[in-house]
């Protein structure tokens, strides 16, 4: 084992303990086996001595003495003896032999004493051997079951994760049976073989007996009438996975995965089957082992409002991948209907690894990760063309853009006033265009990350267990991103008699998570928009200041509260002198217990207790521009002037928080079979309760050195500064809060098959939640189903025999959502302030007293067929969605009084199909070839939107009288993310302006136009020509030019009024539907191939049919006038943005009558320019993307090899994740969207297991 | 041992079942449910506490309304000078952006006085409907709870009325009687069972005045809480009554007894009251330095503010302007314009009182709220319905209708106004009128929207000539007297239409 690991590994302790276990163990064993002999040889010859004679003769001749404690020894006769160059040994032997004696040498004593009658033990038949498939990949859980005779007792053993088992067989005869889940079963004679080694064949028989854990029950498939997913353990290894979620993606059909960035800890976003709701909200209910899962700590308020569920507050990210046995993904009412009102958006149920009755097994791995840097091709100017394109800026708009011209925009300035002379201004161009700065290369690293995980799994009759540890140290490629878990995770169960089974599962996680603190300013989006002529170190290696990122040199956006003068930012000062840090940890307890009533009828209890902890600090050095933006004592004191630098002083917050939270499940459960009927009924309550708490404080004063804070001293304060006016300031630097919420929930279902050819099942819940009121406070949903196992028909055997496996199954019922955040009743948070000697409020909030339990109801039917022996298998889902009640918060016109309510508002109809299918194309034992697909099919219509009216359509329609600019709109029989914009056609050669084209109706419009047209001015004709709305009054052209600040009309133009009607109304009536925001189809695909100890995985998804937001510079980069500028003459987007860098394209925009190019020229003047916020074709770009997510190389050790290592099972594997993207957006990662946003890099990975 | 544990298993069950009603009754922590009537009272009572103590800078727990106008209307009604450098860019010669939108009068900044107006009302709407319903706390008996019930809703009424009537003076087309306020007279709990849309003028002002009518009724049965209320009192409802006759009877809402009910109302108010003629205390009632000081013979309230906390609802009224449109330092050596200049005579108290003379030089500068070389601009101050407006609408009024008194109305006035001769008080109706419009200009002059709201009233044309090589004219009767709804109001979802001349300004936002 290389040393240099060793010194890393935080696993060394345990490695060095189990080591030195193993070194006394063979310590041990060999004093066992090392005795002493004596050789010395002797002559005798007697006849007739007792043995005390005997031992004296002995002792004279030769160096012996002789111990005993038997007196009745001295007494035994000896025959005779003639014995010639014998050793002592022998000579005892002989003396004692038929006597009931035995001796032992030792150190010359010779040591007599009682022979004890050997017990005859049993004789026990060690058998020992591997299971495997078809493809000799071992199977885990095989069942081995010994019985001598038939009404013999049963001995059974299981098969451990590398398809060992060994078993004691008390006789050299019966039989041995070996059975799995969805495999024939196998019958050996034992005649006592010491190893049977079996290859399990898969029967599509017993496909029917793979059973679906809900968390709930376990069922037969056979038996189930639901629509869902099992993705198993030996599903995800070697996937390099780093979070559950993030491996479901492609994984699983109708199951949209959306990792919404590349940030160490950061989860995916789930959507099952489409969108349900409108604000976004798709995130499904989680169950681990059975209960709602729990754990995490929501971040304290002063954090701000992340996206829910990252890096601290979640507790799917607390469970180690290894530790996962399986991932059911339940899809229709009838699979997640008993988890009732929570269940709405689907229901995901993990189960870890249990203990199983075997010997003790060891299993390790690690994985070793190499994140690549991000780089991103988004061509951008390099300095001399960033320059080039300043210049040019300068020479078309003049003085009107000194500050939006980057450093030459200033450099043109200062030698326009005079204070730098033309040479002056030269050099410095010069010299900035010599500076090529990568910042991708000074801001991100490649980063290694890495993770163990050692687990010790085994178990006898009573007790079984699984402990495993986890380490994972991940380093983003950010550079101050880190994030370090380590989590420990207990599962026992105890048999006392067969009759009762006691679960007890203990975990524990601690995390700890890194990265910068920086305010206002992005690192990605620095890396991409900063000036390639900006440096981070001067030449003397200090921090250079970037002079053109943050506009004019200012720290804070509004010059209202200008605070401190920033002329020295730099981003590595930033990300090193800014951090934050958060560590969680989590503690799970869950017992369980269940117990056989009567045959058929079993109770069982579930416990959980959940507590998580939470600290978080950031700590913001004195001199940041982080620093000085949080300023704000100074703010008070120094109102509308410039602070002084001293009140630069650094920052720290720290804050903390914990959540306790329990559940609880007791359910009776009847399973009984009457000849062919088969009935199953389950009743069960269920609470939750959940409190957390949090608190935070911030000091505005904080010196890294000594770790000091405090509140600053104002020496030259305003007379007029009050103690109210600082009050407020230092109030801000405290926060607490308190959340608690309750549920209690009962449910029932029920399941009737008949000859396991029929099956019905039905279910009902009652849930209840402490924040909805009375009236709406208990919700019923409920399910029902049906299946017919086609293929079990005798007709169907002779009809279609190729056809191995069919059924047909069909679903409906209810599930439901809530909100917690609107209470029933008006609420007020009383303030520390008096007014009279009373309490006076400081929060008021309405009443929502019609807030009800959203509720989706389902409708699935799918079919499951397998043919020629299972080596094609097929299954499909058709569903129908509708969810009502969605509750969402509404903005609302305020002259309702308010600016948003929340409000049971819209109805979503979800309609789509899922496919997947399998194809064993080759299995032999040394190769096998197999793929799988799935296919999804989604669409999501409004039926009732926000708003309750579908007068949407008049815009879509172009009847709208006012402005739109096109955009996401919820029409109604539309589908949800349903883009509307113009088709853009070109950029006018005379005017510069960019062109839209007509639609029929726009072009209708355009004919009142001309009609209108004698009645115009000569000059509004001729603007109207040179403009480009109006090419030609002869003919209605395909496209008309839109003029910026003209088809909005702000202001007043030299058009008349009803000009500007009319081309609003072409505007508006070539309005077009331009796509969606949702993918219409996701899915995926994997293949595997395996040739003997090789395999070679690929897994690939893709998401197609949508369209994103084309990634643009423009919409993309910091708006500099807004940080500062004071120019207010340049509102126009283009010129906005100037400042920083572009891409080379807007090198070629229009500038000069009769240029041909795409790129309009630049808006500018008094009014913002319109066009930039119009939505049209030229702004988006399909989303469609094929991804392969991995390619997986993995090969097994051979047998001879692992014999002598003396471990079961070693595997090495290798990884490439995110390698390859096919897709036409050019942006930093389709996946995400195009937002901007910590991308998911690609990554390599090694993995290495043992088992042992 | 299995009896043993089918007993606990029941038990268990059993529990489960019985205590769930209990169990789910958990109410939120660190916040109370308003439920007594002393709850009532301590939502409008942090709106109170703010109204009372203006240097306190916390936020009460409604929004405030839309108290703060000046901004816009200085600058709308030409009562602030602006630098040049301002108005014209001096390096290309056009007009700024600024001057293109404040002094072009099409500021879409101007939503924000609808929005906030609205938001405000929401809370006191809540407060109409339910205080009554409210249980009664310990330690209070029948007959106080409805006295304290009373003085929270009369308060409450009063505010709404108010509010109301400052949104219908700023954002209805004057003459158009169609286009009143969106008139939302409860809480909406859910949007979807009302449809909104405009009144017409004349139910707005029927529903502002009937809120002010209840709430006089409810001064019968309780007189005001003095140490807690503030505008529930009769003096200040009958001013706000006379002024809103006053502003009704020339609109589209206009109905021929508004005039005589304005004087009703202002002789009420009025109560022999007499204008004082010391610039003391005119001086007073406008400084900041003076905060605590809300209630006065020569007028009913006020309302101050001074700080730049969070809780900053207005800026000052006598307002300076920059190309940001934020406030600037050196306002105070910014000279008044000419024409308005000529308005104050040397023997005027006004003059005194309300400029101050720049150093070396005729000009004078706005001094009215003793502002000038301190650097607190965010501070303003607002004071409605002064006696002096009652004077001069009562005057009016009379005028309007031809009674001869109008001439001794006015004399009262000028006397407390001039030293030494007074203005001579002319004969004619229609130039009496034009004097007392005269006085009403320089009485109020830099006054949160109390100018423009004058221009709208009397239909006045302003040409600012031209500039930038725009020429800036205000029309009589324009249509951008009425301020733009805001765009959030008129979704195809919504029956609330906008003003004439704005549909294709403001953007309709979904």
């Amino acid at each position: 084992m290389n040393q240099n690991y060793l010194r890393t590994n935080p696993l060394k302790n345990i490695f060095i303990t189990i080591a030195r276990i193993t070194l006394i163990f063979a310590i041990c064993f060999n004093s066992g086996v090392n005795y002493a002999s004596n050789y010395q040889s002797l002559d005798f010859n007697f006849k007739n001595l007792t043995l005390k004679e005997v031992f004296k003769l002995i002792k004279d001749k030769a160096d012996f003495d002789f111990a005993y404690t038997d007196k009745n020894i001295e007494n035994i006769k000896v025959g005779h003896v003639n014995a010639k160059d014998l050793n002592i040994s022998d000579i005892m032997k002989i003396c004692l032999k038929g006597s009931g004696y035995k001796f032992k040498i030792k150190n010359n004593i010779v040591l007599v004493s009682k022979e004890v009658p050997e017990v005859k033990q049993q004789e026990r038949y060690i058998v020992r051997g591997t299971i495997v498939d078809e493809s000799s990949i071992p199977l885990e859980g095989v069942a081995v079951i010994y019985q001598e005779t038939k009404e013999g007792k049963k001995l059974g053993a299981v098969t451990d994760e590398n398809g060992k088992y060994i078993i004691a067989v008390p006789a050299k005869k019966g039989v041995l049976k070996f059975t799995y889940l969805g495999m024939t079963d196998k019958f050996i004679n034992f005649t006592g073989q010491t190893e049977i080694n079996i290859v399990l064949k898969e029967s599509a028989e017993n496909l029917n007996a793979v059973v679906i854990s809900t968390g709930m029950q376990d069922i037969k498939q056979e038996r189930f009438t639901g629509s869902v997913q099992v993705v198993k353990s030996k599903d995800l290894e070697d996937l390099g996975i780093i979070n559950i979620d993030d491996a479901l993606d492609g994984q699983v059909a109708g199951l949209n995965s959306t990792l919404q960035s590349g940030e160490v800890g950061v989860r995916a976003q789930i959507t099952i089957r489409g969108e349900n709701s409108l604000d976004g909200n798709t995130e499904p209910l989680w169950i681990l082992d059975g209960l709602p899962m729990t754990g995490g700590v929501p971040r304290a308020s002063s954090y701000g409002g992340d996206f829910a569920g990252t890096i601290m507050e979640d507790g799917v990210g607390n469970i180690a991948p290894e530790d996962i046995a399986s991932i059911t993904i339940l899809k229709d009412a009838a699979a997640a209907a008993q988890y009732g009102a929570r269940a709405a958006n689907g229901v995901i149920v993990i189960t870890t690894k249990k203990g199983y009755r075997s010997e003790t097994k060891f299993s390790y791995s690690s994985n070793f990760t190499y994140n690549v840097k991000p780089t991103v091709d988004l061509n951008f100017m390099n300095s001399s063309e960033k320059l080039a394109y300043e210049r040019s800026i300068l020479e078309d708009y003049g003085a009107l853009v000194y500050k939006n011209a980057g450093r030459s925009g200033r450099m043109y300035e200062k030698w326009a006033n005079g204070t730098i002379s033309k040479e002056e201004y030269d050099a410095e161009i010069n010299r900035l265009s010599g500076i090529n700065t990568n910042w991708f290369d000074h801001i991100f690293r490649p980063s290694y990350s890495q993770s163990h995980n050692f687990g010790i799994r085994g178990g006898t009759e009573k007790l079984s267990y699984y402990n495993s540890i986890s380490y994972s140290l991940q380093e983003g490629i950010l550079l101050s991103n880190k994030g370090t878990n380590l989590g420990v995770r207990t599962n026992l169960e105890f048999r006392p008699n067969n009759k009762m089974d006691i679960g007890f599962a203990l975990s524990g996680n601690f995390r700890e998570n890194k990265n910068h603190a920086m305010v206002g300013v992005d690192p990605f989006n620095y890396a991409v928009f900063a000036n390639p002529y900006e440096r981070p170190y001067n030449d003397d290696g200090s921090y250079a200041p970037d002079l053109t990122y943050l506009g004019n040199n200012y720290t804070h956006l509004t010059p209202s509260d200008t605070g401190l003068r920033e002329h020295d930012f730099n981003i590595l000062r930033e990300l090193s002198n800014t951090k934050s840090k958060n560590n969680g940890q989590d503690l799970n307890l869950t017992l369980s217990f269940r117990y056989n009533l009567l045959k058929g009828l079993r109770f069982t209890s579930m416990f959980r207790y959940a507590y998580g902890y939470r600290i978080g600090s950031r700590a913001v050095h004195a001199g940041t521009a982080t620093s000085r933006r949080l300023e704000d004592f100074g703010r008070i004191a120094y109102e509308n002037k410039i602070i002084p630098f001293e009140f630069d002083n650094g920052q720290l917050n720290e804050s903390a928080g914990k959540s306790q939270q329990w559940s609880m499940r007791n359910q009776l459960e009847y399973n009984r079979n009457f000849g062919d009927h088969f009935m199953s009924v389950l009743v069960a309550s269920e609470a939750n309760s959940n409190i957390t708490n949090n608190f935070s404080y911030t000091s505005p004063i904080y010196d890294y050195v000594y770790g000091n804070i405090g509140v600053p001293f104002f020496e030259e304060q305003d007379p007029e500064l009050t103690y109210d006016q600082f009050r407020n300031a230092i109030g801000n630097t405290f926060d607490n809060s308190e959340g608690r919420n309750r549920t209690a929930s009962f449910l029932s279902t029920m399941r009737y098959s008949y000859k396991n050819k029929y099956v019905l099942s039905g279910s009902a819940r009652f849930d209840g939640a402490s924040v909805i009121g009375d009236n709406n406070q208990f919700t019923p949903l409920w399910s029902i189903g049906g299946r017919w196992n086609v293929s079990k028909e005798a007709f169907w055997q002779e009809a279609v025999p190729f056809i191995n496996y069919f059924a047909l199954r069909g679903s409906f019922g209810y599930t439901g959502n809530i909100d917690r955040t609107a209470y029933p009743f008006s609420t007020i948070s009383y303030s520390p302030n008096t007014f009279n000697q009373e309490r006076v409020a400081e929060n008021f909030n309405f009443p929502n007293r019609s807030v009800r339990w959203s509720k989706k109801r389902s409708f699935n039917l799918g079919a499951d067929l397998s043919f020629f022996e299972s080596a094609i298998t097929l299954g499909a889902n058709l569903y129908r969605n509708r969810t009502v009640d969605i509750l969402t918060n509404l903005e609302v016109q305020n002259s309702f009084g308010r600016e948003q309510v929340k409000f049971n508002g819209g109805i979503v109809r979800n309609e789509g199909y899922e496919l997947n299918a399998g194809v064993r194309w080759v299995n032999k034992k040394d190769l096998s070839f197999y793929t799988s697909v799935n296919f999804a099919r989604n669409k999501n219509f409004i039926e009732k939107s926000l708003r309750t009216l579908n007068s949407y359509q008049d815009i879509v329609s172009g009847d709208f009288q006012g402005a739109f600019n096109g955009g996401q709109l919820n029409i109604i029989g539309e589908e949800t993310g349903s883009i509307y914009g113009w088709e853009f056609a070109g950029v006018h050669p005379k005017s510069g302006y960019p062109m839209i084209a007509m639609s029929n109706l726009g072009k209708l419009e355009y004919a009142k136009l001309l009609d209108f047209w004698d009645t115009l001015t000569e000059n509004q004709q001729l603007a109207a020509v040179e403009h480009g709305y109006v090419s030609s009054t002869k003919g209605i052209p395909d496209a008309i030019a839109v003029r910026p600040d003209l088809f909005n009309a702000s202001g007043f133009s030299d058009a008349s009024g009803e000009t500007l009607e009319l081309l609003r109304n072409i505007k508006n009536k070539s309005l077009k539907y331009l796509g969606r925001r949702n993918p219409k189809w996701i899915g995926g695909f994997s293949t595997t191939l395996r040739y003997k100890r090789w395999s070679l995985r690929t897994a690939w998804s893709f998401k197609m049919g949508h369209i994103i937001r084309r990634w643009d510079s423009k919409k993309n980069a910091p708006k500099t006038t807004e940080s500062g500028g004071t120019n207010l003459n340049i509102k126009s987007q283009d010129l906005q943005v100037s400042n920083v860098n572009r891409e080379k394209r807007y090198l070629y925009r229009w500038r000069n009558t009769n240029d041909i190019t795409d790129i309009p020229g630049f808006a500018q003047g008094a009014f913002t320019d319109t066009y930039s916020r119009f939505h049209t074709t030229a702004d988006y770009t399909s989303g469609d993307y094929l991804r392969m997510r991995s390619l997986i190389v993995s090969y097994r050790l051979p047998d001879d090899i692992l014999k002598k290592l003396d471990v079961d099972d070693i595997r090495i594997s290798i990884t490439g994740s995110n390698l390859l993207t096919f897709t036409k957006f050019r942006g930093l990662d389709v996946a995400t969207g195009g937002s901007f946003r910590y991308p998911t890099g690609k990554r390599i990975n090694m993995r290495l297991s043992l088992g042992f | 041992m299995k009896k043993i544990l089918n007993i606990f298993v029941i038990t268990l069950i059993v529990s489960v079942l019985g205590s769930c009603s209990s169990f789910l009754d958990q109410k939120p922590r660190n916040i109370a449910i308003v439920k007594t009537v002393d709850d009532y009272k301590a939502i409008l009572g942090s709106y109170m506490r703010w109204l009372k103590n203006p240097a306190f800078g916390e936020n009460p727990a409604i929004k405030l309304p839309g108290f703060d106008v000046s901004r816009v209307t200085n600058i709308y009604s030409g009562e602030v000078s602006i630098k040049q450098s301002q108005i014209i860019d001096n390096n290309t010669g056009l007009i700024t952006n600024f001057a293109d939108t404040y002094m072009n009068w099409l500021s879409q900044s101007t939503v924000s006085t609808w929005n906030k107006n609205y938001i405000f009302t929401g809370p006191l709407n809540y407060i109409i409907d339910t205080v009554n319903d409210s249980e009664i706390p310990e330690g209070i008996d029948v007959e106080e709870f409805f006295d304290v019930a009373n003085y929270v809703k009369g308060e409450a009424l009063v505010w709404r009325a108010w509010t109301y009537y400052n949104t219908l003076r700023y954002f209805a087309p004057y003459k158009n009687n169609d286009l009143g306020i969106v008139l939302s007279m409860h809480y909406y709990e859910d949007p979807s069972e009302a449809r909104l849309a405009r009144a017409t003028q004349l139910e707005s002002y029927n529903q502002i005045l009937s809120d002010l009518n209840e709430a006089l009724e409810l001064l019968e049965e309780t007189p005001p809480n003095e140490e807690w209320n503030f505008a529930y009192n009769k003096e200040h409802i009958y001013s706000m009554m006379a002024s809103i006759y006053h502003f009704k009877a020339l609109s589209g809402g206009a109905e021929a007894s508004d005039w005589g009910n304005a004087i009703i109302y202002a002789d009420m108010a009025i109560d022999g009251k007499v204008l004082s003629s010391d610039p003391d205390n005119l001086k007073k009632m406008f400084n900041l330095n003076n905060v605590t000081a809300y209630q006065d013979d020569q007028f009913s309230w006020r309302v101050a503010k001074i700080g730049n906390l969070t809780g900053m609802a207005f800026r000052s009224a006598g307002y300076f302007v920059n190309a940001n449109g934020q406030g600037n330092s050196n306002f105070a050596i910014r000279p008044l314009p000419a024409d308005v200049h000529v308005l104050f005579a040397p023997n005027d108290i006004r003059t005194e009182v309300y400029l101050r003379p720049l150093s070396g030089g005729d000009l004078f500068t706005m001094d009215k709220y003793s502002l000038a070389g301190a650097n607190r601009q965010n501070r303003g101050v607002i004071v409605p319905f002064r006696l002096a407006d009652l004077y001069l609408i009562k005057a009016e009024a009379m005028a309007r209708q031809g009674i001869a008194d109008a001439s001794g109305v006015l004399q009262d006035f000028l006397n407390a106004r001039y030293t030494g001769d007074i203005p001579v008080i002319p004969g004619e109706p229609e130039v009496l009128l034009t004097e007392i419009l005269r006085q009403r200009r320089i009485e109020f002059f830099q006054e949160n929207g109390m100018r423009w709201l004058e221009m709208k009233r009397l239909n006045l044309t302003f040409d600012r000539g031209v500039i930038g090589g725009r020429s800036l004219v205000l029309e009589s009767d324009d249509f951008r007297y009425a301020w733009p709804i805001p765009g959030t109001e008129l979704g195809p979802e919504s029956d609330v239409i906008q003003n004439p001349g704005w549909e294709s300004i403001i953007s309709v936002n979904f």
